[in-house]
């Protein structure tokens, strides 16, 4: 069953414009950009092991993906083994319902949760806020993305397209509103301690914990996640109840495979040989024990995933959510992450978008927002085929939906007239008879009709006066000429 | 080790009257003072280190030192907000890799996170004989010894975020310092884990 995930009811056109027409966005989305790809590139130069370890990476993910049901019984007996509550979910509406008649049972109110972009697909905030709970995001940049209501624009920096002031306004904001003394400045600082204080509060007042996992491991039953602010541990350890909301994508067959695997997200993410914390859950607290949850629930999430098994995008679900393929692409860099209308941006999401929901949801994304410049694939430690899956996905678009007559025909004339010499040089001849109406100092700038598209953020020079071909022409049937170096201007 | 890159403080000691003299000049590295305020401290590092004379180390004119030693002396919920409010956490650790420098805890009868996640500075007492070569080994010495623990955690260095204009900022909910004290040679006591 295709999955369902939150769109920005903003046509393309739309989404596009409002972030080229804001440079802000865009300077800041582009320099986080380089700098994890760079910081990712350095990593990997000075770690040779981690070259081999991706490898064996992907492989350990490939493999899992390939045997997934028999991997996921095991989890889920394991965990169960281990003391923690399995559920399989089919999508929001269930995970949703699960962890609201969850609280009502325990009587719970208030929920803390670390980044989760399953969470952000299922649309989880709004959905728990919708039937009474107290939803709060503690990974620093989401904590800002939350208080602003917006959603993330990068997939490890979800802030990344605000800067410090509008930070600091809106952390003066809720200090506002809560009573109590703001930030008291503007700089890095003061503002993470400002959220550090917040929140501490909260995790401890809090009676849920969700988070999502970057991994799970079937063998052993082990919920593994990554941080590097520590908030996952807080949320994970502090409230009375864990909740553990994960794709069926994550599962791993061995604790070797983890090994093999769990450096990938700092290393390809932000150039790290680890994160500052990888947390490995196997159960709720041990009887007798004081530390750690009382209850453990794992929710394995569907979503619109099982339909890819065993078909040509299957590696799609091997991807571990690093962002490398956002940093490097030439589109993301620009147009930043909320462009892409739903949670995934970036070559991933612009393939994976309409493979969990449908190739009528945001079809724009595998056609228009995307170069074929391959960057994302020499990036992902993955190896997903993304530029292969680009192609793939356009082509079927093309099959199912057909193409408005319009573009058909442009595509016909212009094959007609660009495929054989003759054709084309009579194009040109004609072309050429034209151009003086559509030139600007010396530059072709303008098209009629829809060819004028084409234009609209670039030139070109304009047809030479004697093309190569009418030179050669020239030159043999002039003798004097044919002797002569002169080449044509 | 990778730790003092990963902006981690370390210390070495042989076992004995050195020991404490380590653990009390990394307490003095790792903690603020506040001017006419102890500094609390969350002792925890586990059965492996009973035998440390902590009260040598963090002497009761300088250290509010509670302690956890043995099956649970404190009213439930105690001990959370006795962690919630320290300046410093001790602990223990199951395994230390060098290549990534990274330090492993387990939550195990005895020993437990917190004091390695609330306070804004965490103390880590290493054998140095729990230092593996790689993470992988690591890893291995974890699942080499039965059953998975409820909850571990593998520290490579301070808390840190770089979400605020992609600047780097340490300590931003879990502990802004952290530190190791290692070990080398072998303990008095040391049964072997």
């Amino acid at each position: 069953m295709a999955g369902s995930l939150p769109r920005d009811p903003a046509p393309w056109a739309v989404r596009r414009d409002r972030a080229l027409a804001n440079p802000r966005l865009r300077a800041n989305i582009g320099r986080v950009a380089r700098r994890l790809a760079g910081a990712r590139q350095q990593a990997y130069a000075s770690y040779p092991a981690g070259r081999a370890l991706r490898v064996a990476g992907r492989d350990a993910k490939r493999r899992a993906v390939a045997h997934l049901e028999p991997l996921l019984d095991q989890l889920r007996d394991q965990l169960s083994a281990n003391g923690a509550r399995v559920i399989f979910a089919e999508g929001p509406k269930e995970v949703a319902d699960y962890i609201v008649s969850l609280a009502a049972r325990r009587g719970a109110q208030r929920v803390v949760k670390s980044k989760s972009m399953l969470t952000e697909e299922l649309d989880l905030n709004r959905r728990l806020a919708a039937a009474g709970l107290t939803v709060r995001e503690t990974d620093l940049g989401e904590y800002i993305i939350q208080l602003l209501d917006e959603r993330p624009s990068h997939i490890l920096a979800p802030a990344a397209h605000r800067n410090r002031q509008e930070i600091a306004a809106i952390f003066q904001d809720t200090a506002d509103r809560a009573g109590v003394p703001g930030p008291t400045s503007d700089e890095v600082g003061p503002l993470a301690a400002f959220a550090r204080a917040r929140l501490r509060e909260e995790f401890l007042a809090a009676d849920i914990g969700i988070t999502g996992a970057n991994f799970l491991v079937a063998e052993t039953g082990t919920v593994v996640l990554v941080t590097n602010e520590g908030n996952a541990d807080m949320v994970a350890s502090l409230p009375p109840v864990h909740v553990v909301v994960a794709g069926i994508d994550k599962v791993l067959d061995t604790w070797e495979d983890l090994a093999a695997v769990i450096q990938q997200p700092a290393l390809s993410g932000v150039g790290q040989r680890l994160s500052a914390y990888t947390t490995l859950i196997s159960g709720p607290r041990a009887p007798g024990a004081e530390e750690g949850p009382e209850e453990l629930h794992v929710l394995l999430v569907d979503n619109g995933r099982r339909p890819l098994l065993g078909g040509p995008y299957a590696d799609v679900l091997t991807c571990i959510r690093c962002g490398a393929c956002y940093n490097v692409c030439p589109v993301y860099r620009q147009v930043g992450g909320h462009a892409y209308g739903s949670t995934y941006a970036g070559p991933i999401g612009a393939v994976e978008t309409p493979l969990l929901a449908g190739l009528n949801f945001l079809p724009e994304l595998p056609k228009s927002l995307c170069t074929l410049c391959n960057a994302c694939v020499d990036a992902c430690p993955m190896d997903i085929a993304l530029p292969d899956h680009f192609i793939t996905l356009r082509r079927q678009q093309v099959d199912e939906r057909g193409e408005p007559s319009t573009t058909r025909l442009t595509y016909r004339t212009w094959g007609r007239l660009w495929s054989s010499p003759r054709q084309y040089q009579r194009f040109l001849a004609w072309a050429r008879r034209g151009q003086r109406f559509m030139m600007r100092q010396g530059r072709l700038v303008r098209a009629p009709g829809f060819l004028g598209g084409w234009f609209e953020t670039r030139d070109m020079p304009p047809i030479a006066a004697e093309t190569f071909h009418e030179w050669w022409a020239r030159r043999a049937s002039s003798p004097a000429l044919s002797r002569s170096d002169e080449a044509p201007s | 080790m990778r730790w003092e890159a990963l902006g981690g403080h370390y210390w070495e000691s042989e076992p004995g009257a050195g020991l404490a003299q380590a653990v009390a000049a990394a307490a003095d590295r790792l903690v603020e003072r506040a001017p006419e305020r102890m500094p609390s401290v969350l002792w925890w590092p586990g059965p492996a280190w009973a035998a440390l004379a902590w009260k040598a180390a963090l002497p009761a004119g300088r250290w509010a030192v509670t302690p956890v030693t043995g099956g649970g002396p404190m009213e439930p919920g105690a001990l959370r907000s006795v962690a919630a409010s320290a300046a410093l956490g001790v602990t223990g650790a199951a395994w230390a890799a060098a290549d990534t420098g990274s330090v492993a805890l387990a939550s195990e009868p005895g020993q437990g996170l917190w004091p390695s996640l609330l306070p804004p500075s965490h103390l880590i007492l290493l054998r140095a004989a729990q230092v593996v070569p790689t993470l992988a080994d690591g890893l291995r010495v974890m699942r080499s010894e039965g059953g998975m623990p409820p909850m571990a955690k593998i520290i490579s260095g301070p808390s840190s975020t770089a979400d605020i204009e992609g600047q780097l900022w340490v300590g931003v909910h879990g502990p802004g310092r952290v530190g190791v004290v290692v070990v080398t040679g072998p303990m008095p006591d040391d049964g072997g884990r």
